[in-house]
């Protein structure tokens, strides 16, 4: 069964679930609306054998990042600082890239989430236990919370961490360790 | 990293910190335990003592700069970093390195895969009490130290391999030299197998114990030997074939029962296979049809720009599935670069494979998964 006889079954089910306009290279590359993430990936789980989740991460779509604070060649310094590019959008894009080991297909699905506070997408815990400590990590780097996770806490960085270092207004504030 | 104090427990447990400073962790890694008596109540992996924040740091840099930052994730085999960011980046920019630079390429990763397993072989010994296999490890790697030396000038972080190929063509007499390494090595294997692998504690110390079913294994996303352990036939290489993998002779290990003993001999079947690929490289370099010198892709400037766009691109490293996740909105630096590092994921099943095991076990099942914290942190 190719990916696009799949995205039509499923679309029967979930009508929001849509391909990319631009999608990973080489990667049948799907948009799913935030409500229904976790149902799609329990069907495409239990119906269509995917059964290895690869990656959970995210990507904050807000601009380039605030260069303060870090070491940076001068060549980049000097474009880095520029107005925001053109793709700068006020969004989280949460990417999951998941693989059927029997056929060896591989999907991308995207879920686009407003970037605020408390911005929130369902958890995969219990599916794939894979996301566990992938869900603590995008939610350490970029604070979004993800509903249903049994232990959704700081992961890399220390609990005394203010902010969430991969959000791109980051701003880097000096400590006893620079 | 998070604090875990021994709140809720029972008159009759106890509390232990292992980690971060044991050297058993192979780095810094704290285990907070709660026993009883000698068994294992729950485990709860602390990571995090070594985080640099290398994604936020490519995003500063450029393409060509982001790539020494690479090394210093698994500092054990910088190769495969180089090489799996390397393919990112190309595939985001759409550069196809050169056939030559490919088999250079498949020829380091194959000696790097083998010097990292010697690590994992020396180290996992000592971890249960035999101390003389790490020497013989040890000598060996001294050798592929010196090949690494002798091709790009670095011992441990290479940066060998670069965006568009390698930085350089082998160096005159350095075939001759590997092949030499790669004929006094073959043979070695089997000494290891009469030093440790038939050795009766150290089967007993690893033989059943810290077992992971198939089905576990795969739903949380382990990779690598500790996957094929399991008896899951997921190799990337295989799976997904890049460079010139496909066109590889060479058979992928397969463990049956997912204990620390199928682990480890996993890791010990690949050496062996490691040897094959890299004779067979060795041979194709040798072909008329490559030419000489030929190892970058032309037109690759060092202030790279990639057209906006995301790529991901993941090969097997030593220690599993390493994936790259770029994304660039045309400009000098990548606007975003996740790295899917093999390490933190296999670690994370500890919190469910320690509960019920006894003491003595944690460090022979930890061991077993061979992580390092440069990746796990990142």
């Amino acid at each position: 069964m190719t990916a696009d006889e799949i995205l039509a079954k499923l679309q029967a089910s979930f009508p929001g679930l849509v391909k990319s306009e631009a999608p990973v290279k080489e990667y049948p590359t799907w948009t799913v609306p935030a409500e229904s993430v976790r149902v799609v990936f329990e069907r495409l789980r239990s119906k269509f054998s995917f059964d290895y989740l690869d990656v959970v991460t995210a990507t904050d779509w807000s601009g380039p990042i605030n260069p303060k604070g870090y070491p940076q060649s001068p060549a980049v310094a000097a474009g880095a600082a520029a107005a925001p590019s053109a793709t700068a959008k006020d969004i989280f894009e949460v990417v999951y890239l998941v693989t059927a080991l029997s056929t060896g297909m591989r999907l991308c699905l995207r879920c686009e989430i407003p970037r605020k506070e408390g911005a929130s997408v369902p958890s995969l815990y219990g599916i794939f236990m894979a996301a566990d400590w992938q869900e603590r990590e995008v939610y350490d780097m970029f604070g979004i919370h993800f509903e249903g996770h049994p232990n959704l806490k700081r992961i890399l960085t220390m609990e005394t961490q203010q902010g969430y270092p991969l959000r791109k207004d980051y701003e880097h504030l000096p400590d006893k360790f620079d | 990293m998070t604090k875990e104090t021994p709140t809720a427990i029972k008159a009759d447990q106890m509390f232990i910190n292992f980690g971060p400073q044991h050297p058993s962790t192979h780095g810094v890694l704290r285990i907070a335990l709660t026993v009883e008596g000698e068994v294992v109540i729950k485990g709860d992996p602390d990571v995090g003592f070594l985080h640099r924040g290398m994604e936020k740091l490519f995003e500063a840099r450029t393409y060509s700069q982001g790539l020494i930052l690479t090394d210093r994730l698994d500092y054990i085999s910088a190769t495969h970093n180089n090489l799996g960011y390397c393919l990112a980046v190309e595939k985001l920019a759409g550069i196809q390195a050169p056939l030559r630079a490919q088999y250079i390429r498949v020829l380091a990763s194959e000696l790097n895969r083998i010097a990292s397993h010697l690590v994992f072989f020396g180290t996992f010994a000592v971890d249960m009490g035999a101390f003389t296999p790490f020497l013989y490890a040890f000598r060996e790697r001294e050798m592929i130290m010196d090949l690494f030396e002798m091709l790009c000038g670095g011992r441990l972080l290479h940066s060998y391999v670069r965006v568009g190929g390698v930085s350089a063509d082998l160096p005159a007499g350095w075939t001759e030299k590997c092949r030499e390494f790669l004929k006094f090595f073959k043979p070695m294997l089997k000494d290891y197998d009469t030093l440790l692998s038939g050795n009766p504690i150290f089967r007993s110390r690893t033989g059943g114990v810290g077992v992971i079913s198939a089905d576990r294994a795969v739903s949380w996303g382990l990779s690598g030997p500790v996957l094929r352990a399991s008896g899951v036939n997921y190799d990337v290489r295989k799976a997904d074939p890049y460079c010139v993998y496909a066109k590889m002779n060479f058979t992928v290990p397969l463990g049956k029962n997912g204990d620390c003993f199928d682990r480890y001999y996993c890791r010990m079947l690949e050496m062996g296979q490691s040897v094959e690929i890299a004779f067979q490289c060795l041979d194709a370099l040798a072909g008329a049809e490559l030419t000489p010198g030929e190892v970058m892709a032309k037109g690759v400037s060092k202030m790279l720009k990639a057209p906006a766009g995301q790529a991901y691109a993941h090969m097997e490293a030593s220690r599993g599935d390493l994936g790259f996740f770029a994304v660039s909105d045309g400009g000098l630096n990548p606007y975003r670069m996740h790295v899917r590092g093999p390490s933190f994921i296999n670690v994370a099943i500890l919190q469910e494979i320690l509960v019920g095991c006894k003491i003595a076990d944690v460090v022979a099942i930890l061991g077993s998964l061979d992580i390092v914290l440069g990746e796990v942190d990142r």
